[in-house]
């Protein structure tokens, strides 16, 4: 046993020195045993940095237990659903046939499932699925820490979500301001309670728009996660993306590749599609990253993955 | 459909998932039970069931349903309910 091998997950995870996620372990071991050993698993893969960090985030944003119940609810559901069509895709090897407005119809205009399934699932989601947080630390020490080194930054968030990405960024840059763009009603003011519960809401603007046809005030520093999947043009969006991002600006960009989601409607197979869609855009990749949520379950067997660049 | 049949078939659905003999899987197989019995298992024997029965479950059923017992109640309850339709 090495030095650094992860310490045994439950002394990493305590009641006293992080009770919501020790809460929120204990709501899935008892109500959703499918999920029992989630968080364990990823503590032990992550270490205490990950404890911290997940434990700030629910105690901000779900403070309470029955906050902390419901979102462990909505993670459930959000999870189920994904894994029901991951097993479709695996077999079908395609999405659903779906055009982006019937997605928005099914999921982003839709308050009630956004708020309780869709929003508070993929918060989680970013911090228990491996590939998931896997890209939140490579932004962190790749993107946010470039970001740091530039004297008052404006960043903007395009399909901001749950505004987890821009609060990072908020929260390691003070002189940092945010603009997070979404097209949904539920997500503009999901993200904007987030930055409130961090103290954040005074360097936060959330706008509900559709960055395909308004207007997108130019930046330096573009942030657009797991967005392209959801489209069925990703390219004319990457070209509007590349026309709002300033000289010698940056753009953070990601995709989810063969990962089936209800609102996933374009398929990226591999990491080199993206590439050359970023390029078509005219963008020059600088960095990427791409992380697998998972090895095969056999021979052959597509696995859910993101892949992340930072392009000029 | 007798609920000796539904029990069977049940049976016989989480046996081929998970390679066990029909006659292993009682009242306390479960994802405790059954060391394979993972998330990415349990869609197996929740679409295999679906297609067994020509049902379908909805999500919480499907988070729910970890046990033998529990599946042959959910999907006695789906069974039920396409009948009273």
């Amino acid at each position: 046993v090495s030095s650094t091998a992860p310490a045994e997950p439950a002394n990493l995870i305590d009641a006293a020195g992080a009770p919501h996620l020790a809460e929120l372990r204990e709501i899935l071991r008892r109500d959703y045993p499918l999920f029992g050993d989630a968080v364990d698993r990823t503590a032990a893969s992550f270490g205490t940095g990950w404890v911290d960090d997940f434990e700030e985030t629910l105690a901000r944003v779900c403070p309470t237990s029955e906050a902390l119940a419901q979102a462990a609810k909505g993670y459930t559901l959000f999870a189920i659903d994904h894994l029901r069509r991951q097993r479709r895709f695996e077999r079908d090897r395609r999405y659903a046939a779906k055009s982006y407005d019937e997605a928005a119809r099914q999921v982003y205009l839709d308050d009630e499932y956004m708020r309780v399934r869709y929003l508070p699932g993929m918060l989680i989601a970013h911090f228990l699925w491996l590939h998931e947080y896997q890209h939140m630390r490579f932004f962190d020490f790749a993107f946010v820490s470039q970001i740091q080194m530039r004297q008052d930054p404006a960043v903007a968030e395009v399909g901001v979500g749950s505004g987890v990405y821009t609060r990072r960024v908020l929260q390691r840059v003070p002189s940092a301001r945010g603009i997070g763009y979404d097209i949904s009603p539920s997500s503009k003011a999901f993200a904007e309670d987030h930055m409130r519960a961090f103290g954040l809401e005074n360097r936060y603007e959330g706008v509900l728009a559709n960055a395909m046809t308004d207007p997108m005030e130019p930046v330096e520093w573009l942030i657009c996660v797991e967005v392209l999947e959801h489209l069925e043009d990703p390219v004319a969006w990457l070209r509007r993306l590349r026309e709002s991002l300033l000289p010698g600006g940056r753009a953070f960009i990601t995709a989810a590749l063969n990962a089936a989601q209800l609102d996933h409607i374009y398929l990226y197979e591999d990491s080199e599609q993206v590439i050359d869609q970023l390029e078509a855009a005219g963008f020059a990749v600088e960095q990427g990253f791409l992380a697998n949520a998972h090895r095969p379950s056999g021979p052959g067997v597509p696995v859910p993955a993101v892949a992340a660049f930072i392009a000029s | 459909m007798s609920a000796d049949n539904v029990e069977q078939r049940v049976r016989e659905v989480i046996a081929e998932v998970f390679g066990l003999e029909p006659q292993e899987v009682g009242p306390k197989t479960s994802i405790e039970t059954v060391e394979a019995w993972d998330s990415l298992q349990h869609l197996t024997v929740v679409l295999a069931l679906e297609e067994e029965f020509d049902i379908q479950l909805d999500d919480e059923q499907t988070v729910a349903a970890v046990s033998f017992p529990v599946i042959t109640e959910v999907v006695r309850e789906r069974l039920e309910l396409l009948e009273t339709r």
